[in-house]
């Protein structure tokens, strides 16, 4: 058992490798009521394509099957999760996003029952076709639910736009063809690779010490066998599909998505690229910004507008999203922004307000439990080695950093805008 | 964590919640007046001009360069409807005192910047606020009005409102309408920003580390000497039930339809039995062990989403679900049935699971500071204000008798269906 600390915050946390083969992250946070856990596994929306250490071939699977899995691992033989958690009075849920997925609940009461059932029905699958049969009727009408959500809509239809090949570019549930091609089989492949306890992580933070979180997963999990799991998409081009697209829903105000592809020279990203590129943005088109007070005074922005540095693994972006009456036009500001931010270079008092700024919305996420708990997951998964290095980066990073960023991004041969809006 | 609350003015009190818990201190002034179509616009665009500049920060950008300065402070307005009551809220959410890195503090500064935002306005030389401040509130307005209408789930909602509560004040949207506000004049906004410090029932909060006494002193001082005409904010028109049931069906173009149901309830928002109201509708469409999410999503699985929302203050229940044409009649005979399976006492199972579940959540409140504080600005308009933890004990007590007497308070009054034309299936 490992424990992490951070001086500027007043709060550690403990890492530990079970003998399950599971990691473990305990974050005790002294006079909160109530307990966050979260169960995750490194599979998300983008893994259709993999190859297992003991297996020589490379299983390709339809698009949709992580989502889908997710659903499906709720049920069991007789009594479902949420039937289940009904009895300890915990309120539960799960998402899959591109890169993984995680189950999770929050209580005040009853932890421990909560948690033997989230490590139970997590690691026991129960599948048959015609629980697979229903299942692709439900989650059908939840893809086409989305089709009427502009925001949803509009930032897929961006991603399609970026992406040629890699999955990125795929609703997340899928489509309801490629959910037709599931089958409990494929299910049962998916779950034995990617839910290799080797392969997860579970963080819990707020009343709860790390003794009471090592000893349900003594008694709830076995050792899982070694297992490493390669990932590979087909070769994505460093050019765009195309540079518009434009779809329509009945709605009285425009939303966009503007995206620059950026290229991906390493699968992953490390921390401060993230921390680097999020000061960046913030000193380009943060509410401090010319560019977005600019904007917000002519009438072509307001307070939806966003920011944000998009990437996983094998894909990286900016995207730029909000409601418009003239989405082209803000899309040209930004990347004239963009351009004279090139020529000019970073001003220091900007660039000082925007490290501030950020650094002290760094610290407030440490308010909230499901924040600490669900960055703590995706730390893990993203092969940083502590949640509190971001506050030491902001620290110590430089304008010069930042300008050696912006030099390699943000090229507008390869931007795209994506628009919904009433036909 | 240490709650106490004070008298300032005849219609102003101070809540506070002393608490070492968090990072940040969150402090917000709620202004709450009754809901009325010709004001309703005008307060909310006012609300947000103040969030924006201010005589000390005359533009969007100068305040904004002062927030991030003050690590990342946020201040933010907010509109909502209590009943048939607006509550404006403007408040600010700032770094505590202790994670500064230059010893200053922040969260004093914070709670100066936010009452300066309020009480001294950007205006020109005959005390008018400046017309394209209005102008510019005015396109944002509506630009949240519109947006909200492209979220299809509460574009129904607001429609299955406007018909069921057709001649209450209750059917004003909390921003007012696209028409009102387009002709907001600078003396309607002169005249609103007077009355609303000198008549609306006003609430502070402040939650977190600050020094409490010092804030509690300055909040004082601003109010001391300003003229107040306050008289009690009205009760929310009781409508017990409903004779005939309204209903409609209207086409836009949509993937996937809405159905919405609204049900009187023939209970008064001061009535001992409004806890067992609050089981009532957990039971019948809370959690996923209701009755709605059992039977009607799961089992015969006619929606993808399905459930309710008792509102209290002004005595009614809303069902909500994701619902193909096909289903909708299935539906909604479906979601009656539950209704009398409950009254014939069929929910012990769903009873235990939502006694506890209700628990969770209103412990849960003390855990995060925005859910502390829009816990006391919610009840700005009750004469006594409860506790998290009283609010948990009045859950305990609910007994199954009280639930059965709650199902048959219930009416239907009114059936919105959202589907897509006819000739597109």
């Amino acid at each position: 058992m490992k424990e992490i600390n951070s001086q500027i915050l007043g709060e550690k946390y403990y890492e530990i490798k079970h003998s399950s083969g599971l990691k473990i992250f305990v974050m005790p946070k002294e006079n909160y009521s109530s307990t966050y856990a979260i169960f995750g596994t490194k599979y998300g929306s983008i893994d259709t394509r993999f190859k297992r250490s003991d297996k020589k071939e490379w299983t390709v699977v339809p698009e949709g099957i992580a989502h889908f899995l997710e659903h499906k691992l709720f049920e069991s033989e007789d009594l479902d999760a949420f039937a289940r958690y009904a009895k300890t009075g915990a309120s539960a849920n799960a998402y899959t996003s591109f890169d993984k997925t995680c189950y999770l609940f929050q209580c005040s009461d009853n932890f421990e029952e909560s948690l033997e059932i989230l490590l139970d029905f997590v690691t026991h699958p129960y599948f048959t076709p015609k629980t697979v049969e229903k299942e692709q009727g439900i989650i059908g009408q939840e893809i086409t639910m989305y089709y009427d959500v502009a925001g949803w809509m509009s930032t897929f239809n961006l991603l399609k736009c970026l992406y040629k090949n890699h999955p990125v570019r795929i609703d997340i549930a899928g489509t309801v063809e490629s959910i037709a091609q599931i089958t409990d089989k494929l299910l049962y492949d998916c779950y034995d690779t990617f839910y290799n306890l080797n392969n997860m992580c579970l963080a819990v933070v707020g009343n709860v010490t790390p003794e009471q979180v090592t000893e349900m997963c003594d008694k709830m999990l076995k050792k899982a066998p070694d297992l490493k799991i390669e990932r590979s998409f087909e070769e994505e081009p460093r050019d765009i599909v195309k540079s518009f697209e434009e779809y329509h829903l009945s709605m009285d105000m425009p939303v966009f998505s503007f995206g620059y592809k950026e290229e991906c020279k390493k699968p992953e990203q490390d921390l401060k690229k993230v921390v680097e590129t999020n000061i960046l943005l913030e000193i380009l088109a943060g509410d401090t910004s010319d560019l977005y007070n600019q904007l917000f005074e002519e009438g072509l922005i307001n307070a939806s507008f966003s920011k944000e540095y998009f990437t996983g693994f094998g894909y990286e972006a900016v995207i730029f999203e909000g409601e418009s009456e003239n989405p082209q036009l803000v899309s040209e500001r930004i990347k004239n922004a963009v351009k004279e931010m090139k020529k000019n270079g970073i001003d220091n008092e900007k660039f000082e307000i925007a490290r501030r700024s950020l650094y002290g919305k760094e610290i407030m996420e440490y308010n909230d439990i499901s924040n600490i708990a669900n960055g703590l997951i995706a730390a893990e998964f993203n092969g940083w080695s502590s949640l509190f290095d971001a506050l030491e980066i902001y620290k110590t990073v430089t304008k010069e950093d930042i300008e050696n960023c912006l030099a390699d991004m943000m090229d507008e041969k390869y931007s795209a805008l994506s628009v919904v809006k009433e036909k | 964590m240490n709650f106490s609350e004070k008298k300032i003015a005849e219609g102003i009190s101070l809540i506070t919640v002393k608490t070492n818990q968090f990072k940040t201190n969150e402090i917000a002034v709620n202004l709450a007046v009754p809901l009325k179509k010709e004001t309703a616009g005008v307060n909310a665009l006012l609300i947000n001009l103040l969030s924006r500049k201010s005589k000390q920060f005359p533009s969007m950008a100068l305040l904004n360069k002062k927030l991030a300065f003050l690590y990342g402070a946020t201040v933010s307005a907010d509109v909502t409807k209590l009943g048939e009551c607006q509550m404006l809220k403007l408040g600010i959410s700032c770094l505590d005192d202790r994670f500064a890195l230059d010893s200053e503090s922040i969260s004093f500064e914070c709670i100066k910047l936010l009452f300066s935002l309020i009480s001294q306005p950007r205006l020109d030389e005959n005390g008018d606020f400046f017309q394209e401040d209005i102008d510019t509130e005015k396109r944002i307005l509506i630009e949240k009005i519109q947006a909200e209408n492209n979220e299809k789930r509460t574009y129904v909602l607001r429609q299955a409102e406007k018909l069921m509560f057709e001649n209450e004040a209750y059917s004003i949207n909390r921003y007012g309408d696209i028409e009102d506000i387009n002709a907001i004049t600078k003396e309607q906004c002169r005249q609103a920003y007077e009355n609303l410090l000198s008549q609306a029932k006003i609430l502070v909060t402040v939650v977190g580390n600050t020094d409490i006494e010092k804030a509690a002193e300055y909040i004082g001082d601003v109010f001391k000497n300003r003229e107040r005409n306050y008289s009690p904010l009205p009760e929310a028109e009781f409508v017990p039930f409903c004779d005939k049931v309204k209903e409609k069906m209207e086409r836009i173009d949509v993937k996937q339809g809405k159905l919405v149901l609204g049900f009187r309830v023939n209970l008064k928002p001061n009535d001992k039995l409004t806890p067992a109201m609050r089981s009532f509708c957990d039971i019948f469409g809370g959690g996923p062990y209701s009755k709605l999410f059992a039977n009607v999503r799961e089992k015969l699985s006619l929606c993808y989403y399905c459930s309710a929302r008792y509102t209290k203050l002004k005595s009614y229940i809303m069902i909500q679900s994701g619902c193909n044409e096909e289903n909708m009649d299935k539906a909604v005979n479906e979601i009656l049935n539950q209704l009398e399976a409950i009254k014939s006492g069929d929910f012990d199972e769903e009873f235990n699971s939502s006694k506890i579940a209700i628990n969770d959540i209103l412990l849960s409140v003390n855990d995060a500071p925005e859910l502390i504080e829009a816990w006391y600005a919610n009840q700005i308009i009750n004469d006594e204000i409860k506790t998290p933890e009283q609010s948990a004990k009045e859950n305990e007590a609910v007994t199954k008798e009280q639930i059965i007497e709650c199902a048959k308070l219930l009416t239907l009054d009114t059936v919105y269906k959202l589907s897509s034309p006819e000739e597109v299936k």
